[in-house]
């Protein structure tokens, strides 16, 4: 379980995500919408601390994972990014062979053995459903699999690392609606696996879909704030007051 | 329309032009040299200064300098050009020094360098007129080339890619020697072909740093003649050299291309080799 606390990310001193206090849950889909530019990626990077890459960045509040905080440390604690995967917008597979590109992590991380590699490989491939579809070219470069099979690779590579949450920022914008289905079922799937998600989208359809909480953002002087959070099902019934009911209701 | 049409005649004309150019010089090369290239001529020693025999021990002798230039070259400028392309955002001044010190160096005439190589290496490093000495000239020479056109191919690389690497926990180092690296080894490549080719074809760095006898050089602190200063010399300082000058320009061109097809071939070995 993920708890946000009173985060705060700001770029070059300026706040675009405000005071955002959010649960991600086991075995739980979390939606986070809300309209282009109010900090939802900005939220999400800052939860395994990939807003730590950009110099101009900084984060406050706290992140706890379990009982830690994520955030106080100086250095991104080692094995977050282990523990808190993430998907991006655009699939983005290294330019290298199907199977280096899951196995590239685990070598990082410590293993060695080449019989768990493969079976490592060979499970997280099979929970993406990528697993019948390249299991004989496994060595030919991932850049030939379509956009849809690359995303499902890149799922994998995080599950690989066997993480507690996904964190998926847009994971379907960039691919055709059959791809997008497929990932979309993927992860309703893998929220039975154990797993806290998040993923936010601009697609309020797919939130309904897939959302078991949702959390609405929206701005307010300009800034990006949670402005409702909660049962999905609740909130999309009964939209609280305000800019976040407009977004829901789909008004502009 | 018509200027449409003109423009693109225009665009056509220009880009034949600089095709023509290529082709002219190698035609012209091989019309003169062909006749005195022979196989002995490449595998005998120069007689009569230049006159008569051929270019095999030039030929040891321009291998073992740009070996020398390529060696040294290589890591120093992987490892600059690393720096640049990485480290430059914690630290913009220090790069910004470097980068235009960079621009500032590859103005430089090669005969300064010369000059500077034959100062310093040959005087108060003592290495003397030798391979060695022209060698670590040439590499001085074309590291800028190198770290430009290195750092170039770092920064192509997608953000998303280093993203992912990031996303993943893996560290700085191995980003860099399996995600970076083999995205970048297309372009690492053209800078090597640039660098070398730049050192295969020097003439004025090297005059006064490896020398300027003819025979088989021993090891790199004896001192040997490279094949662009034997051109020079025998187009310039010995009458009756300009069929032998023509041929050994004829040998240096097919070099040049044989290196730059070894060269991308490969970076395409060592991308596979890294990817699979």
């Amino acid at each position: 379980m993920i708890r946000a606390e009173n985060v705060t990310v700001a770029y070059g001193g300026q706040p675009v995500a405000e005071n955002i206090t959010l649960k991600l849950t086991c075995c739980r889909v979390t939606a986070i919408v809300g309209p282009s530019g109010c900090g939802k990626s900005s939220f999400l990077n800052s939860l395994n601390r990939l807003t730590d890459l950009i110099p101009t960045a900084t984060v406050t509040g706290s992140v706890w994972l379990d009982d830690v905080d994520v955030l106080a440390p100086k250095e991104a604690p080692p094995g977050l990014r282990q523990r808190i995967g993430m998907i991006f917008q655009r699939p983005n597979p290294f330019p290298q062979s199907i199977e280096r590109n899951i196995q590239l992590a685990l070598r990082e991380h410590g293993t060695r053995d080449k019989a768990k590699l493969q079976e490592v490989t060979q499970t997280s491939l099979s929970r993406v459903g990528l697993w019948d579809e390249v299991k004989d070219r496994l060595r030919s470069p991932a850049t030939s699999l379509s956009g849809g099979q690359q995303q499902r690779l890149c799922i994998a590579r995080a599950l690989a690392l066997e993480p507690e949450a996904l964190l998926f920022d847009e994971p379907t914008s960039a691919l055709d609606p059959i791809a997008s289905g497929v990932i979309e079922e993927l992860i309703s799937e893998l929220s039975h696996q154990r797993l806290a998600i998040a993923i936010v989208t601009h697609d309020l359809a797919q939130a309904r879909r897939l959302a078991d909480d949702l959390a609405v953002f929206s701005f307010e002087d300009g800034r990006g704030i949670c402005q409702a959070s909660g049962e999905a099902e609740a909130l999309f019934q009964n939209p609280p007051a305000g800019a976040a009911a407009t977004y829901l209701a789909g008004a502009r | 329309m018509k200027s449409e049409r003109l423009f693109a005649g225009l665009l056509w004309t220009v880009s034949m032009g600089v095709c023509a150019l290529l082709v002219w010089i190698v035609v012209d090369l091989a019309w003169r040299g062909i006749g005195s290239l022979s196989i002995e001529f490449l595998t005998s020693v120069p007689r009569d200064a230049g006159r008569a025999g051929g270019i095999s021990s030039l030929l040891i002798s321009t291998m073992w300098i740009v070996s020398t230039a390529t060696v040294v070259a290589l890591p120093i400028g992987l490892f600059s050009a690393v720096l640049l392309a990485e480290g430059a955002q914690q630290n913009a001044r220090f790069a910004r020094l470097v980068r235009g010190s960079l621009d500032m160096l590859s103005a430089v005439p090669s005969i300064v360098f010369g000059l500077f190589g034959n100062a310093f290496f040959c005087i108060t490093l003592g290495l003397g007129y030798s391979i060695l000495s022209g060698g670590l000239t040439l590499a001085c020479m074309i590291l800028p080339i190198l770290i430009r056109t290195i750092e170039e191919a770092l920064r192509s690389v997608p953000a998303e890619q280093k993203l992912a690497a990031s996303a993943l926990g893996l560290s700085r180092a191995t980003t860099l020697t399996h995600v970076l690296l083999p995205a970048a080894a297309p372009g690492v490549a053209v800078g090597l072909v640039l660098g070398i080719g730049r050192a295969l074809s020097e003439t004025a760095a090297l005059i006064f740093t490896s020398g300027y006898v003819t025979r088989t050089p021993h090891d790199l602190l004896d001192s040997g003649r490279a094949l662009s200063v034997h051109i020079y010399d025998l187009a310039m300082n010995i009458p009756g050299g300009n069929g032998r000058a023509y041929a050994s320009a004829l040998v240096l061109v097919l070099m040049l291309f044989v290196l730059n097809g070894l060269v991308r071939l490969a970076a395409k070995r060592f991308t596979k080799r890294l990817a699979t």
